[in-house]
């Protein structure tokens, strides 16, 4: 009876993680189509490509490299042994849990690419880009998820030691969204303005191909955002209704919040969704439902004046808006947690405001260096623009020799 | 013979259209254009910033005819196009220009006898 109720538990497992690792992987085709809709027409064959390969580049550094670097765990044996393989040991019957765990946290890594590549869309270069995504995805971003979720846990023991909490993240505001949107902001920096975004001083809007496309890139990654918070509890033991319904609270303050802060935009109101689902992401077990409105609300309102200061006043040519989305409103994330996550504010009241401070500048600051070092030590070695002449041709045609719509382009 | 140019509100098209066909004008050759009169352009905003829309999308007409049905065409695109009973700025406009020849291709034929 015993043996069967194992079996059960890490067949059930397996399970819940490989959902969640699918409902991920397919938020990806979301940052896609995001993208798609986002730049002009001659670019959206690129933004597809991109996010595709990137993805698989990741899933390779991941697996060898990034997964373990964080949680020790190597897959360097045969394949009877790989599917006994549970937290490292070999226990038979574990059903490829270890397997099935890096598939879904490489889905968060996955992420880091994708969420850059809406950022230095329409003139970064392929190849080192793809290589960034390597360096970010297999090194970066899974050193710093040892320090907080994996198997280095002295600046956590730190934390607690000092504040008397960890710094708390669940699915990842900090981790994965403030980690992507920080380290893309040198990346956007380094690579400058597309041709044309600045005339003699004056701003110039490029106008977007596609707000349909846009928005089914924002859809798909809400309906994912279910998988990636609530899957996020690793076990099925511990998984958890409040998860499921303050993310859905954060979206919706996020879309509401939008509306009416941004008199109805479509980009704003579409990314505010998504500006709520990355803010909640750090405190979705430990707030309330109305808190979770909140968070999600203000994260809007952050996104909708960030990205305004970051690309009319800083001149920042960030193409979706990912620092703002991404890494301004992840940090809000991961501070929410330590203001809403309080007793007194209806949460569970585990967590320190000072904790996930520090926790959260911890994230800016590795992500800024390692995104410094990367994006301008490929700058004087291969460079990561594309020629002026490429540029103004498209990505489509420069890079992938055929446009979004080659119907349209042949004639006679 | 005259060949008559009529820039329209696209929305009018189908009345126009079938204002023609009432008065047995069948054959035309319609096109989508782009242009700048007094109606003016409009602005856009996405994500915050304005777009300036100089170039309002019209439907450009163009029609052959015999000199007897010039004036019955004119008239009948005149009243199918306009806004209300009033019309309104950027209903558009009809040019009227005196036609030289006309072939038809299939047959070779020449003058009044292709329109």
């Amino acid at each position: 009876m015993n043996e069967t109720l194992q079996n059960l538990q890490f067949s059930s497992n397996t399970l819940f993680l490989m959902l969640g690792a699918i409902m991920i992987f397919a938020m990806h085709a979301g940052f896609a189509f995001l993208e798609v809709g986002t730049v002009r027409q001659k670019n959206q064959v690129n933004a597809l490509v991109k996010i595709i390969t990137d993805w698989s580049i990741s899933t390779i550094v991941y697996f060898l490299i990034g997964f373990p670097i964080a949680y020790g765990i190597s897959f360097w044996m045969d394949a009877g042994s790989l599917s006994n393989l549970f937290n490292g040991k070999i226990v038979v019957g574990a059903r490829g849990f270890d397997l099935v765990h890096c598939f879904f946290l490489t889905t968060f890594a996955a992420c880091v690419p994708a969420i850059i590549s809406g950022g230095i869309a329409e003139r970064a270069k392929f190849w080192p880009q793809l290589f960034a995504g390597a360096i970010l995805a297999g090194l970066c971003y899974p050193l710093f998820e040892s320090i907080i979720w994996g198997r280095f846990t002295f600046f956590q023991d730190w934390l607690v030691l000092n504040t008397g909490a960890k710094f708390h993240d669940y699915a990842g505001s900090v981790v994965v969204h403030s980690m992507g949107g920080w380290l893309a902001l040198p990346a956007i920096v380094i690579l400058g303005q597309r041709i044309g975004r600045w005339t003699n001083g004056v701003s110039q809007g490029i106008p977007v191909s596609s707000i349909p496309f846009l928005s089914l890139g924002s859809w798909i990654l809400a309906v994912g955002w279910f998988g990636f918070n609530v899957m996020s509890a690793q076990d099925i033991a511990g998984i958890s209704g409040l998860v499921a319904v303050n993310s859905l609270f954060a979206m919706v303050g996020g879309i509401i919040f939008a509306l009416i802060f941004s008199k109805n935009d479509p980009g704003f109101i579409h990314n505010g969704a998504l500006a709520g689902l990355i803010a909640i992401c750090s405190g979705s077990d430990v707030v309330h439902p109305f808190g979770a409105l909140f968070i999600g609300g203000i994260a809007s309102i952050i996104f909708i004046f960030g990205f305004h200061l970051e690309t009319e006043k800083l001149k920042i040519d960030d193409v979706l808006g990912v620092w703002p989305l991404h890494g301004i409103t992840g940090s809000w994330g991961g501070i929410a947690t330590g203001i809403f996550g309080q007793k007194f504010m209806g949460g569970t009241g585990d967590v320190s405001l000072t904790a996930q401070i520090a926790g959260t500048f911890a994230a800016i600051i590795v992500a800024l260096v390692a995104g410094t070092f990367v994006y301008i030590t490929l700058k004087h070695t291969v460079g990561i623009r594309l020629s002026q002449e490429d540029e103004m041709r498209g990505a489509d045609l420069s890079i992938h020799n055929i446009g979004a719509y080659p119907e349209q382009d042949i004639h006679g | 013979m005259k060949y008559i140019i009529a820039i329209i509100q696209p929305t009018r098209l189908e009345a126009v259209k079938s204002a023609l066909s009432n008065i047995e004008v069948f054959r035309l050759t319609v096109s989508d254009v782009q242009g700048i009169g007094r109606q003016k352009g409009h602005t856009e905003t996405y994500r915050g910033h304005e777009y300036q829309i100089n170039f309002i999308r019209k439907v450009k007409l163009e029609i052959a005819v015999d000199d007897k049905f010039a004036e019955p065409t004119i008239k009948a695109i005149s009243q199918a196009a306009r806004s209300g009973a009033e019309g309104k700025i950027g209903d558009g406009k009809i040019f009227m220009l005196p036609l030289e020849d006309v072939m038809r291709i299939s047959t070779g034929e020449r003058g009044t006898e292709a329109i």
